[in-house]
């Protein structure tokens, strides 16, 4: 993947402290993100955990009880807009109409009249646009969602389940559009998905809701490669008691969290890279066999951030 | 302030509803009832002048409708029963589908929602709405007066002076009962919408406004017993019955009936009230209610 390192610019999109309520229940409690100008952000969370709700609060769908929604720095519920394309779940159309009639209902609202052709081209739905919606397939009718997102020039694109219910080529081929439209066309985009691997694949940033509480955000490879400031690193050396005595020296910015792999030492670095401790351990007279940044999958992460307060419960 | 935060793009909104009217179930049957209705009442006026077979009293049926001589067989008439024609239940039928289905309708398929995520505000989509089912009533207006005025030109021509009395409306009148008859259509398109953001759904709001349409009657009729009463009991306190008619619902919604004789400036009052706060009222409603 293309490293799309944005995590120091701008915000796109910026949400704090965000609430919705249902019949007195909270649906979404406090949610804060931040999405910077360029990210292709990932928002994962179980069924019910509140991102159709977190989205349609963005959007201005839905009335928010409480928190502040920052488009491009807009405030302004309908100015904010202007700079941004949706699709929320599966998109709806006028079916009776052709596709590239709905897209210009759709520019008609925008404001925007051009684009309607290029968008059609985008989605590879051009030489279908002027037959009628009602005879779409799924996921032609997916396709002509995220075209209608295009149209009217958006700088972020909102996008709710995009790949739901498509077939593996179908959630291939926008996986590679949305990628595309983050490198080629540098917009930034907010993704709702359950497809784990697929959001691992494509975003260079997540955020994990769980009942309607932001329990995890930041960089993928950050969130892979250890919680918090922690990095955990396996280790194979050829002396291991040297090895441990250069562990007690850093000051507890080492730490042995257990065993891993073929006899290697599972360390935990909080404020050292990978590199200084691999450069203490040479100096030390250590060989090194192997240093692996232990990689968990998303899935992993995703359970275990999920998993949390369901052990807080039981342990109550 | 409020006309500050129209959209720029507002006509090109309106562009989009009229594609949307004008080509649903609801706006082609629209149009082509209010085709049919005028070429229907032209053949009803044409059989009625030639047949022998029926008699009213002593004169025929001919006599009975256009006056001996047939001095109110007339392009005038003919536009004037058109319009009856086309006012009575099912034009105006097609036209609170055709509005149900904007909002109701886009509200229940989730098309409506799709409008809202745009640089807009809500209550522009509600105007958008109003004025292209508006523009659909103008149009079935004026297919109807030009099928039923230009045939009965050519067939009957127009009222011509010692053929009929005095008093008969003339071509301006008639102009004035279907302008009139286009004010109750947006009338009943405000009150169609405001109840399609309660109901939202098409058959709901259907079946809601056919109840409040016959309480509204029942209404009517205990003002009139009221009023009657008041006459045969020569009791004043209850004569606010009479002042109170041209406000119930139906009387405001029909006031281009009075096109022929005199219109009822109370009734207009009326429906201005009604069509202004039925459209504030579903503004306000969009503009706070969930659209998920």
């Amino acid at each position: 993947m293309e490293r799309m390192d944005a995590a120091d610019g701008p915000s796109a999109l910026r949400v704090r402290g965000l609430e919705r309520r249902y019949a007195g229940k909270a649906v979404v409690r406090g949610l804060d993100l931040d999405v910077k100008v360029g990210d292709l952000y990932g928002f994962l969370g179980p069924n019910g955990a509140g991102k159709t709700t977190a989205i349609r609060c963005m959007l201005g769908l839905i009335q928010k009880d409480a928190g502040e929604v920052e488009i491009l720095g807009e405030r302004d519920a309908v100015k904010q807009r202007v700079g941004v394309g949706s699709m929320v779940e599966t998109p709806k159309f006028h079916e009776w109409l052709s596709g590239r009639t709905n897209l210009q209902l759709a520019c008609a609202y925008a404001g925007n009249a051009s684009g309607v052709d290029e968008a059609l081209t985008r989605v590879g739905l051009a030489e279908r646009a002027d037959d009628k919606v009602r005879g779409y397939s799924l996921g032609m009718k997916q396709r002509l969602g995220i075209a209608r997102a295009l149209v009217g020039s958006p700088k972020v694109l909102i996008l709710d389940e995009p790949t739901n219910g498509l077939d593996p080529r179908g959630i291939r081929e926008i996986r590679d559009l949305i990628k595309e439209l983050v490198r080629r066309d540098r917009l930034t985009v907010f993704v709702s998905s359950h497809q784990l691997a697929e959001v691992e694949q494509m975003c260079n940033r997540v955020g994990i809701i769980d009942r309607g509480v932001l329990k995890s955000e930041g960089r993928v490879v950050d969130l892979l490669a250890g919680r918090g400031d922690v990095t955990e690193v396996e280790v194979g050396v050829s002396d291991r008691p040297a090895a441990l005595a250069v562990i007690e020296k850093t000051d507890g910015r080492a730490k042995v969290m257990g065993e891993g792999e073929d006899g290697r030492v599972l360390v935990g670095l909080t404020g050292m890279d990978v590199a200084s401790f691999n450069k203490r351990l040479v100096d030390a007279g250590v060989g090194v066999t192997a240093l692996m940044p232990r990689n968990r999958s998303l899935e992993d992460l995703f359970l275990e951030v999920t998993s949390m307060e369901d052990d807080l419960r039981r342990q109550r | 302030m409020i006309f500050g935060m129209i959209p720029k793009h507002f006509p090109w909104m309106v562009w989009a509803e009229l594609r949307k009217v004008y080509t649903r179930g609801s706006g082609i049957g629209a149009l082509v009832i209010a085709a049919l209705t005028p070429l229907a009442t032209l053949g009803f006026m044409q059989w009625a002048a030639h047949t022998t077979m029926l008699q009213v009293g002593t004169g025929s049926l001919a006599d009975s409708l256009y006056g001996p001589g047939h001095g109110l067989l007339n392009a005038v008439q003919c536009a004037g029963w058109a319009l009856k024609a086309r006012n009575f239940f099912v034009l105006p039928l097609f036209l609170l589908l055709s509005a149900s289905s904007t909002v109701a309708g886009e509200l229940a398929e989730r098309t409506l929602r799709e409008d809202l995520v745009r640089p807009i505000p809500r209550w522009s989509a509600l105007a958008a709405r109003i004025a292209g089912t508006g523009a659909l009533a103008a149009t079935t207006l004026v297919v109807t007066a030009a099928l039923s005025f230009l045939p009965g030109l050519l067939l009957f021509g127009l009222p011509v002076d010692g053929s009929v009395p005095v008093d008969y409306p003339t071509v301006g009148h008639l102009a004035l009962g279907y302008l009139a008859s286009f004010a109750s259509d947006v009338g009943l398109i405000a009150i169609t919408v405001m109840l399609s953001l309660i109901v939202r759904s098409v058959g709901g709001v259907v079946v809601t406004l056919v109840l409040v349409l016959m309480a509204d009657k029942v209404v009517y009729w205990g003002l009139e017993a009221l009023n009657q009463a008041a006459t045969i009991f020569k009791a004043p306190s209850l004569a606010f019955a009479n002042d109170l008619v041209p406000w119930t619902l139906g009387n405001a919604l029909g006031c281009w009936e009075g096109w022929q004789t005199a219109f009822e400036p109370m009734r207009f009052v009326a429906l201005a009230v009604v069509t202004v706060a039925a459209t504030a009222a579903a503004m306000a409603r969009l503009s706070r209610m969930d659209v998920p």
